[in-house]
């Protein structure tokens, strides 16, 4: 029995492997196939976890010996009632949006510098990526030494050419250390915004620009008319992303000032750490993750419509 | 096609949904009922290839080859046992841990989790190790405090940090004046020894990341205040309690700017960049200072942290360093065996002396042996060993502690208040009282009184969920 099943199983292989041979590639069955193992991966990885999260987030859950108590929504309504959450939330928003746009504008701009026929351009190219490829860890270690009012550079300098008198702690004064975390942020994370719109650039047909210059068109005007519409879906895309994690980032925002002085570098998801990990209170955690999602959830679907319309529009 | 794919999808959130409705509960409450009373069988005779997980923090390089070296030496002896080293990160472990312990796992050999020992043992997840720490040496061995025990002992150490305030000898006999002994004089000293204009500040102390309140509460000890009696009743509104906030702050006003946003390592970088003339540190700054500022070896000493304003007990801040095994371990002897092998003799000795000074050990002999190491370190500082080994038994963590300090003295304990995740944490109630101090300028009594509010509420939320709750006897 066992060795007449040999040829069997073979056999059937064999079948599949040219009925998946004999599949055109627009064949919705290869498409499924074919998105199977990433399905498998993001559900192991990233969709189980965030159920477990949202489950979690309806019970009381002792840290030491993980004991879990239904308790519905109570540990939504007490994170609703802490102004640490709301404060947590304000500076993520401000973190997000400060970041994401001064990167935008920023990013667009240096794009169309190295878009241009320039001297050592691939030399340039090279040397902007460079903050984007170091870790967050090492900047962070890096601008925490610069800015420390002892042994930094920052405080030094200002200290030797007159501007200051004493030194100052940038980081542990509250209406400073989110800036200057912020600042990090942009200088690391603009050449991302750089390396999608330059990419972009590169596919917009030159005999749209030629034609409009042709027509009397000045640069500004190329610019408006031509340029910006043709980068605007990828604009939005990158935006969608740089969002999504700015939003959640944890690493360069809690290395950084580690959430304080007072939380005043404290965004959700170093909230999320502090009340996991810290305060031992993983319902709280659990729920501030929930509602971090679902806040995503719904900046995104605004992301989409505008995406929607941009392609429309250059269509 | 569309039917297949339906099917898939439907497959897909059935399988979603059933990890997700994980039975946390029943696992986290059954299962160690179940390895207890498989601890307290008779021991079976373990034969046959075994492989014991063993946990550890400790995963500096160093440690790491002293590890494997000793692993060796114990398969040398045993060859059918395989100890199978996980490193891990002292920020995951409680979770690393617990997960496995809930779960019923295997964890193996493990270090404990401070904070959750007592919850652990009294769980049922922890294997009782009183044979082993009998036969190591017992009480006549160990250093008081060191090890965990309830009704067995459970948690076997094999080193703790003893903190002690470091000075710059050359500066004090520069200004005249003598080591001190008290707090008002350790407090003249860093008036004295503050000269910004040369960028020297009287003392380095850590404001952020609960070292403040770590390094405080040997203040308040000293002083004879406490957070909790052992009933768990709050008595961190004494007077002595708001003198000893008030006198700390006192003594920050002269650290170096930006003291308020040092961690540990900022604290003792700040003494051998040469800006502080003292700081509370333990062993760690005397392995660091022949690397990074020999210069300042010759002019240093360590003495005890001399904050007693009156008759207080001398306590200091460490906490050790212990060991355990999983109460559900397939090999219960073996991971016993391998871990007396570890943690006695000159393998104890080997792997403390991997941070000679800053692991200091639990046994009496192993203390002696590594004062008289062979190493650069041992032969030029043995008096600093020495104090170390000293002052062992004087260690206290305001986390694990509930009502060690009182008008009987000092008598460790190992538990601390259950409620006293959100009080003691990082960022906690007790770091945003200093934090509001330091940086918003609030009056050491205001944040006093605001952080009692703060404790009374959590305590009271806490007391409200858990009824039955009263205090390990």
């Amino acid at each position: 029995m066992i060795k007449s099943d040999q040829p069997t199983k073979k056999l059937k292989w064999r079948v599949w492997i040219n009925r998946l041979s004999s599949l055109d590639i627009s064949d919705p069955k290869l498409a499924l196939i074919m998105v199977i193992p990433t399905m498998l991966i993001i559900l192991v990885f990233a969709i189980i976890p965030m159920l477990q999260g949202f489950y979690a987030s309806f019970f009381q859950i002792e840290s030491a010996t993980l004991t879990m108590q239904f308790n519905g929504l109570e540990n939504y309504q007490w994170l609703l009632k802490q102004s640490l959450f709301w404060e947590s939330l304000w500076r993520s928003f401000l973190w997000v949006s400060t970041t994401s746009v001064v990167q935008l504008f920023l990013g667009i701009a240096v794009a169309l510098i190295l878009h241009q026929e320039l001297k050592a351009r691939n030399l340039a190219r090279g040397l902007v990526l460079f903050p984007y490829l170091i870790p967050a860890v090492v900047i962070s270690l890096t601008w925490r030494f610069i800015l420390d009012p002892t042994l930094g550079i920052f405080n030094r300098v200002l200290m030797d050419i007159g501007i200051l008198k004493e030194p100052v702690a940038l980081l542990t004064n509250p209406k400073t250390a989110l800036w200057f975390i912020i600042i990090a942020g942009i200088w690391k994370y603009t050449p991302f915004v750089v390396m999608m719109t330059l990419a972009r650039l590169q596919v917009i047909p030159v005999e749209l620009e030629e034609a409009a210059k042709l027509d009397g068109a000045n640069a500004i005007q190329v610019f408006r008319y031509i340029t910006l519409p043709w980068l605007m879906p990828v604009i939005i895309v990158t935006m969608l992303l740089r969002t999504i994690w700015t939003f959640r980032q944890y690493d360069i925002v809690y290395l950084f000032a580690f959430g304080g002085p007072l939380f005043a570098t404290t965004t959700l998801p170093v909230l999320v750490k502090y009340l996991a990990f810290d305060a031992y209170q993983i319902g709280p955690a659990a729920a501030t993750s929930t509602i971090m999602v679902i806040v995503m959830i719904a900046v995104s679907s605004i992301y989409f419509k505008f995406y929607n319309k941009a392609e429309e529009r250059l269509n | 096609m569309k039917k297949n794919i339906s099917v898939l999808l439907t497959l897909f959130l059935v399988f979603v949904l059933a990890a997700c409705g994980s039975p946390a509960t029943e696992t986290a409450i059954e299962e160690p009922a179940v390895a207890t009373e498989a601890a307290m069988e008779e021991p079976v005779e373990e034969t046959g290839p075994r492989s014991i997980t063993f946990f550890t923090t400790e995963a500096d390089p160093p440690q790491l080859e002293i590890l494997g070296v000793i692993i060796d030496e114990y398969n040398e002896m045993h060859p059918d046992v395989f100890i199978d080293v996980v490193t891990g990160t002292p920020a995951t472990r409680g979770n690393r841990i617990t997960t496995l312990l809930a779960a019923g796992a295997d964890a193996g050999i493990f270090e404990l989790e401070a904070a959750f020992t007592n919850d652990w043992a009294e769980a049922g997840f922890l294997l009782p190790l009183t044979d082993v720490f009998e036969n190591i040496g017992g009480v006549d061995e160990y250093v008081p405090g060191s090890y965990f025990e309830t009704d067995e002992v459970y948690g076997l150490p094999y080193a703790t940090s003893v903190y002690g305030l470091w000075i710059r000898t050359d500066l004090f006999e520069e200004a005249g004046l003598d080591v001190p002994t008290n707090y008002a004089e350790v407090l003249a000293a860093a008036e004295a020894l503050t000269n910004p204009a040369e960028g020297i500040y009287g003392i380095s102390i850590c404001g952020s990341r609960n070292c403040s309140v770590n390094l405080f509460s040997t203040m308040l000890w000293q002083q004879g205040g406490d957070y909790y009696t052992p009933q768990g009743e709050l008595i961190f509104d004494s007077p002595e309690a708001l003198a000893a906030v008030e006198n700390w702050v006192a003594l920050t006003k002269f650290s170096p700017p930006g003291f308020e946003g040092y961690s540990w390592g900022d604290q003792i970088t700040a003494y051998v960049s040469g800006s502080a003339a003292m700081t509370v540190y333990a062993g760690r700054l005397g392995v660091r200072m022949p690397e990074q500022a020999p210069q300042l070896e010759a002019v240093s000493d360590i003495i005890q942290l001399p904050w007693n304003t009156g008759d207080g007990p001398y306590v200091t801040y460490g906490s050790w360093s212990r060991m355990a095994i999983s109460a559900g371990t397939q090999y219960p002897e073996t991971a016993k065996d391998f871990l007396q092998f570890l943690l006695s003799g000159d393998r104890l000795a080997r792997y403390d002396a991997t941070v000679i000074g800053h692991m200091v050990p639990p046994t009496k002999s192993v203390a002696a042996m590594l004062e008289g190491w062979d190493s650069d370190y041992a032969n030029n500082h043995s008096d600093w060993l020495a104090f170390f080994n000293a002052n062992a038994e004087f260690t206290n963590h305001p986390a694990n502690n509930m009502g060690s300090v009182g008008s009987w003295g000092f008598e460790k304990n190992d538990y601390g208040p259950p409620w006293g995740g959100p009080i003691f944490s990082s960022g906690g109630i007790l770091d945003i009282m200093f934090q509001s101090i330091y940086v918003d300028g609030v009056s050491a009594e205001d944040a006093h009184q605001e952080a009692l509010g703060l404790m009374k509420e959590v305590q009271d939320e806490w007391l409200a969920d858990h009824p039955d709750w009263t205090a390990p006897s």
